[in-house]
């Protein structure tokens, strides 16, 4: 019991130090392609499929949840809650441009589940983003306020852009036949997408302001999900596929706009009511062990963004003329090497899991509408098992790149972090009588 | 068979620690010392479509007009006019105007019992000149005029109309300054013997109006070394100081010239600007600095050169809503050495960003001249056309 409270104190202290860098920055570091549509597009699967390139649609296993895949939390045996930072750095580069170097933390999501009936019926709640603004762009100007004046006033314009939308989820599965599971989850969509624009001067003769935009959506939407497991393969040999949709859905909006300076905010004008639809999504997905230290994942994901429609204008999406919109594709796939799988007296370092991944993004928002933007990179982790039977501390690693330079658009570098706890016992079981 | 750790609970806290200790403290510290950023302009060339310049636009008023604004001429030793004006003058830019004086006293001291139990042989006014509008070669000639009732400084306006009585004596001065000497009629001095060696003079004693009767000037009184003196026997000479002012000025035989509005110290008309705040010419904006820069015509050759003519060196600015009730001042400034007035401020600025945006009760600005110049000389606005009124708007637009 220490040992557990032990690991929770030092998680909790890491995840502090995690989160205290980039909070003592500002929140809206990130990379100017979320200034386009809704945000940048994140998904959240666990700490262990980040690490596999960001797929793990037909993992399933009693260490992991696997709440994005709602067929899966029919195998559960213990209550199991696992929650994950991230820490992102951006270097971010263009033609013409110096480059700039932007950090910002983040939550990777939260997800509790449970076995309803032990590896039969099971529940799950997650919470994680769904999509992300945060963005911060400086430029400098001057500006002489007086004709035939010779002193000229420097000032800074900022643009940025933060908040975005997060997916609160229940889900069931079931193992509705030995090799079938089927699940289906309901999903709140909600959250604030928030644009402002400053101009700060240097020069007391000058007034700083800042016009505020926010967009307050909410709605909801479900998810049906499947998950086989294919027979006839060799002993220590599995295959799972699985696969799911997700129903277009339309979410309730709110528009308002604020003015605010040094001394107060000011609303301005009404708040304007309308909607934004969400496209339909359809995932598919592999895992493979070929032996039962290996596992190799590999995954696709579509959504349907072209037919987003919105009674606000958003960046990349004007209310009329054509707007810079792509379907959503990420492909993925990783490898994990768990040398100790299947050997509970093996040693420390054999129970650690090595995962390895790549992925490519192509982003349903662009700038530039004869212009896709797509992130590329390869993700990598360790699970470090505790002393506590299925509780880890998952840490990983991605690196990759996002955008190009050419056409007036920005590339990305960026490198990411990521600090995921994954703690599982067994809740709710009545003590045997005799 | 329950799974049973084989560490003591010593035991499972240092492993723990050895185990999960260094890669953290890895992790933590790399965190900490990479949490520095430096934020760029890469990716303006992203956002420059829906981004708005920072310039200066010139706006000039959409309409310059004359309009009721009652100049405050009321004053005490405190506060307020400083003078009382008193004369007729033909302007040759603005035609006649004619200003009535009031004036008021209380004791300067307590007085001493042989004057209080006396009877007061003679009274005089002690009055400084030290203002002259018009031809300073000839005379004013005015009546001297009883007040009736109590009268308020802080409610005397240019218009104000304020009672007067029967007519005390009539005097001619020459338009020159300095201290002017007016003795009061004996028969006035008898009347008001007990009054004036009452106590409660304050409260029984009204003043006087000084109404002009002919001449060609307009003469201010002010209150420093202008008073009222009465005598209850040889030597013994009591002083009463000029407490509060007034100053009544008609311009209904006024003739200014056409389009423009004039901005007259001491009148009843003030000087009404609009300016385009929402619409094509100031689209909505973050605005950052405003400067309004006001220059008036020069008149001065129309002016023979015996005519003088001191101009006010100080001119206020008020926003007003449209009903006139809710008023802010925004600034009162002196004249700089090339001619003109220039306000630059932050409030001046906010004003016109809750305008820009539509969220203020403004309807004009207000031009003005603080009280406490005192005079009757004015500006003169051309109302079509022209930069004499100008804003330099420092904005952003938000569009």
């Amino acid at each position: 019991m220490k040992g557990r409270l032990l690991l929770v104190a030092g998680s909790l202290m890491v995840g502090i130090l995690l989160v205290a860098p980039a909070a003592a920055q500002n929140s809206n570091d990130g990379t100017v392609y979320s200034r386009f549509g809704l945000g940048q597009r994140h998904t959240w699967l666990s700490g262990k499929s980040q690490a596999m390139g960001g797929g793990g649609l037909a993992l399933s296993s009693s260490l992991y949840a696997n709440p994005e895949n709602p067929a899966s939390l029919s195998d559960q045996i213990l209550t199991r809650f696992s929650g994950g930072l991230t820490y992102e750095s951006i270097t971010t580069e263009a033609d013409g441009f110096e480059s700039g170097r932007l950090a910002s933390g983040s939550l990777s999501g939260v997800q509790l589940s449970f076995p309803l009936k032990s590896n039969t019926l099971g529940m799950g709640l997650s919470l994680s983003p769904y999509t992300r603004v945060s963005y911060r762009i400086q430029d400098l100007g001057n500006v002489t306020s007086m004709p035939g004046d010779q002193e000229s006033a420097a000032f800074i314009k900022e643009f940025n852009g933060n908040g975005g939308l997060y997916r609160l989820s229940s889900g069931v599965g079931y193992r509705a036949l030995p090799r079938l599971s089927l699940g289906a989850r309901v999903d709140m969509i909600f959250g604030i997408l928030e644009e402002a624009r400053s101009t700060l001067f240097n020069d007391s003769r000058f007034v700083d302001r800042t016009i505020r935009e926010s967009t307050r959506l909410r709605g909801a939407t479900a998810t049906l999900g499947a998950r086989f497991v294919v027979p006839g393969l060799p002993e220590d040999m599995g295959l799972v596929l699985a696969s799911t949709f997700t129903l277009p859905t339309t979410l309730d909006g709110e528009r308002s706009s604020a003015l605010t300076t040094s001394v107060g905010r000011d609303t301005l004008g009404t708040t304007t009511k309308g909607d934004v639809s969400l496209p339909m999504a359809a995932s598919a997905g592999l895992a493979f062990q070929p032996a039962q230290k290996w596992t190799i994942l590999a995954d696709v994901t579509w959504e349907e963004w072209t037919a987003l429609e919105s009674d606000f204008s958003l960046p990349g999406v004007p209310l009329s003329g054509s707007s810079n919109l792509s379907d959503r594709i990420r492909v993925s796939s990783g490898v994990e090497f768990w040398p100790g799988s299947g050997r509970p007296f093996a040693s420390y370092g054999a129970m650690i899991a090595y995962r390895l991944g790549v992925y490519s993004d192509r982003a349903y928002a662009s700038p530039l509408a004869d212009e896709t933007i797509r992130a590329v990179g390869i993700t990598g982790g360790l699970s470090l098992p505790s002393l506590i039977p299925g509780t880890t501390i998952d840490l990983n690693i991605d690196v990759g790149q996002r955008g190009q330079t050419g056409n007036g658009l920005v590339k990305d570098r960026y490198l990411r972090f990521g600090l995921n706890i994954n703690f599982g016992e067994r809740w709710f079981d009545r003590l045997p009588l005799g | 068979m329950p799974f049973r750790s084989k560490h003591t609970p010593f035991q499972v806290k240092a492993t723990t620690f050895r185990r999960f200790g260094p890669t953290l403290s890895l992790l933590a510290g790399f965190l900490l010392f990479s949490g520095c950023d430096d934020p760029s302009n890469v990716g303006q060339g992203l956002l420059d479509a829906q981004s708005g310049e920072t310039r200066v636009t010139s706006l000039l008023p959409e309409t310059i007009s004359s309009g009721d604004r009652a100049d405050e001429t009321g004053g005490n030793a405190g506060s307020g006019a400083i003078r009382a004006l008193a004369g007729m003058v033909d302007d040759p830019v603005v035609g006649p105007i004619q200003s009535t004086g009031f004036i008021d006293f209380v004791p300067s001291s307590q007085f001493e019992s042989a004057f209080v139990n006396g009877t007061v042989s003679w009274a005089g006014l002690e009055l400084n000149l030290d203002y002259r509008y018009g031809d300073t070669t000839g005379v004013v000639h005015f009546d001297l005029v009883s007040v009736p009732e109590n009268w308020l400084s802080s409610d005397i306006n240019a218009d104000s109309d304020i009672p007067m009585g029967s007519v005390v004596a009539s005097y001619e001065i020459p338009v020159s300054e300095g201290v002017v000497t007016l003795p009061l009629p004996e028969a006035w001095v008898n009347a008001n013997d007990a009054t004036l060696r009452s106590a409660t003079f304050t409260d029984t004693f009204h003043g006087f109006g000084i109404v002009p009767t002919g001449g060609n000037a307009i003469v201010g009184f002010r209150f420093s070394e202008s008073r009222l003196r009465a005598s209850a026997a040889a030597g013994d000479t009591v002083s009463y100081a000029l407490s509060k002012v007034g100053t009544q000025t008609d311009l209904s035989g006024a003739t200014p010239p056409d389009n423009h509005a004039i901005l007259q110290d001491g009148s009843p008309q003030g000087v009404f600007v609009r300016f385009p705040l929402r619409g094509e010419e100031l689209e909505e904006s973050l605005i950052h600095r405003v400067i309004v820069q006001l220059e008036a015509v020069d008149v001065s050759g129309q002016y023979p050169e015996s005519f003088s003519r001191p101009l006010p060196g100080v001119i206020g600015l008020e926003a007003v809503s449209a009903d006139g009730l809710t008023r802010l001042e925004i600034a009162e400034v002196s004249i700089n050495a090339a001619g003109e007035f220039v306000i630059d401020n932050t409030t001046l600025t906010n004003v016109f960003q809750s305008a820009n945006l539509g969220k203020s009760v403004l309807d004009r600005f207000e031009l003005f001249f603080p009280a406490e110049q005192s005079g009757i000389g004015f500006f003169a606005f051309p109302q079509d056309g022209g930069n004499s009124i100008e804003a330099l708007i420092t904005a952003t637009s938000i569009n």
